[in-house]
């Protein structure tokens, strides 16, 4: 009669021990207190809810409206000119060009161009991690999991780190470059520079793939190998307890098994509240930025039947360094929600 | 509309005159052509304007900086302009000072596109 009322209790010592506190001050940077607490649970369905609907609504981004007309107005305009002047050289090459150097000045500067959002985006899901999963790993520590969750904790802080840290020191940078090279094609003309252009993107999406592959496998091994183990650990230390101990056994084995019940509800509590943390930091920019990269793959289309092919081409690579920008963005987000998924599993018992 | 009919009646007329004195005055003629061609050529740019007038309100709505927008106007009006130039003279059966007239333009229109080429480069060296 008295766990439940102990569990309670215990939970909130054990909140407070294992740093719910900070966590807390995260989910109200994150906009998240309206929809619980990490000590109560939140509301998942309200909040998925709340958050698409806000989505929705900012997908028209006065941002996006800028680099649209931009980019419209200067294909449909070269298109024009094209069109009056025939195939020629001398002079249109020179206003092509000055037409590819707004388009790239519009889409790739200033603080709400895609490298920078997707800069942002990422730095505040480090942000995130940092907060969230000391206090993940120490719930999965006191409801059992001693093995595993020193693994996936370790992995998972080591491995987000070493992909946030390459995605703003590798990765953004060579998206940079890249669209420099798309620049300079588009000032040569022809498809000079692809082979450099094909290497620059593969190499990205080498390190992201890698790194996720690397990731997702050692994953899966730590808890295969880590879970059964500590479920055995468990089961035989409340036995052992229970067995060694006549009279106060039992009631020593309610105790752990009370301190077990609350850590796993804590766990599931901080669980859910990083899947919404990453949900509300990715889903925008990733949705933003996707809807970005298919206007341009359509207006690049556009371009190529006006027989403005310059333009066609950057806007082509223009595209491809947002593929690029959502492989970064979806592969961080992807690993703290694994990570989060993992430390959030259950011992069996 | 208005404005097509009359190019192309100008441009008709012009065209048989031409064709008229032509055989014993070709200067008369070569003359006659460039006038009505320049007539045709600055009554076109004008119909322009309530275009490109368009064109930047639209840009301004949508938040596009006129330090972006100018530079194309312009350079596209440049090449409009030496390309017509340049057809003159070769007409006039000088294609050197057509070649010279494109060159010019080339430059004209890079003159014009600095600014933006300047930016692109800052925003290199900025990455670096």
């Amino acid at each position: 009669m008295c766990s439940p009322v102990r569990a309670a209790e215990d939970g909130e010592e054990l909140a407070e021990a294992i740093g719910a506190d900070e966590l807390e001050e995260t989910a109200e940077e994150l906009g998240l207190t309206e929809y619980g607490s990490v000590r109560d649970g939140y509301d998942v369905e309200g909040f998925l809810g709340d958050l698409v609907r806000d989505t929705i609504k900012t997908i028209v981004s006065p941002a996006l409206i800028r680099d649209l007309t931009g980019v419209l107005l200067t294909v449909f305009l070269l298109s024009a000119v094209r069109t009056v002047l025939g195939p020629t050289g001398g002079s249109f090459d020179g206003a092509a060009l000055a037409g590819a150097a707004a388009i790239l000045l519009l889409l790739s500067a200033g603080h709400d161009s895609m490298t920078a959002l997707a800069e942002a985006t990422v730095c505040k899901l480090q942000d995130v991690a940092n907060a969230l999963l000391p206090v993940l790993g120490s719930a999965a520590l006191l409801s059992g999991q001693v093995t595993a969750a020193a693994a996936k904790y370790s992995a998972a802080a080591l491995f987000l780190n070493v992909l946030t840290n390459l995605c703003c020191t590798f990765v953004m940078p060579l998206i940079r470059l890249y669209l420099a090279a798309a620049a300079a094609e588009a000032a040569a003309g022809g498809g000079v520079m692809s082979g450099v252009l094909g290497f620059l993107k593969w190499c990205g999406g080498a390190v992201l793939s890698c790194l996720m592959l690397g990731f997702t496998l050692y994953l899966s091994l730590t808890s295969m190998a880590s879970n059964a183990a500590d479920a055995a650990i468990v089961r035989s230390a409340k036995t052992a307890v229970s067995t060694m101990l006549p009279v106060v056994g039992s009631i020593a084995g309610d105790a752990a098994s009370s301190i077990l019940a609350a850590a796993a509800v804590i766990r599931q509590s901080v669980g859910s509240f990083g899947l919404l943390a990453v949900a509300s930091v990715i889903l925008a920019p990733f949705i933003q930025t996707g809807i970005r990269y298919l206007l341009l793959k359509g207006i690049s289309a556009i371009s190529a039947e006006l027989s403005e092919e310059r333009m066609a081409r950057l806007l082509r690579r223009i595209s491809e360094s947002m593929a690029l920008t959502l492989g970064c963005i979806g592969s961080c987000g992807l690993m703290l929600y694994f990570s989060v998924y993992a430390l959030m599993r259950s011992v069996v018992l | 509309m208005e404005l097509l009919w009359k190019c192309a009646a100008l441009g008709i007329t012009a065209s048989l005159l031409g064709l008229a004195v032509g055989k014993e005055r070709g200067e008369q003629a070569l003359l006659l052509g460039m006038a009505a061609a320049a007539m045709i050529f600055v009554s076109a740019v004008q119909s322009l304007g309530e275009t490109e007038a368009l064109l930047r309100r639209a840009g301004e709505r949508a938040g596009l900086t006129s330090a972006l927008t100018i530079p194309v106007l312009k350079s596209l009006g440049l090449a409009l302009l030496g390309r017509f130039s340049a057809d003159l003279c070769r007409d006039a059966g000088q294609a050197l000072a057509a070649h010279a007239v494109e060159l010019a333009c080339a430059c004209a229109v890079l003159c014009v596109s600095l600014p933006l080429l300047q930016s692109l480069l800052q925003l290199v060296f900025d990455y670096a």
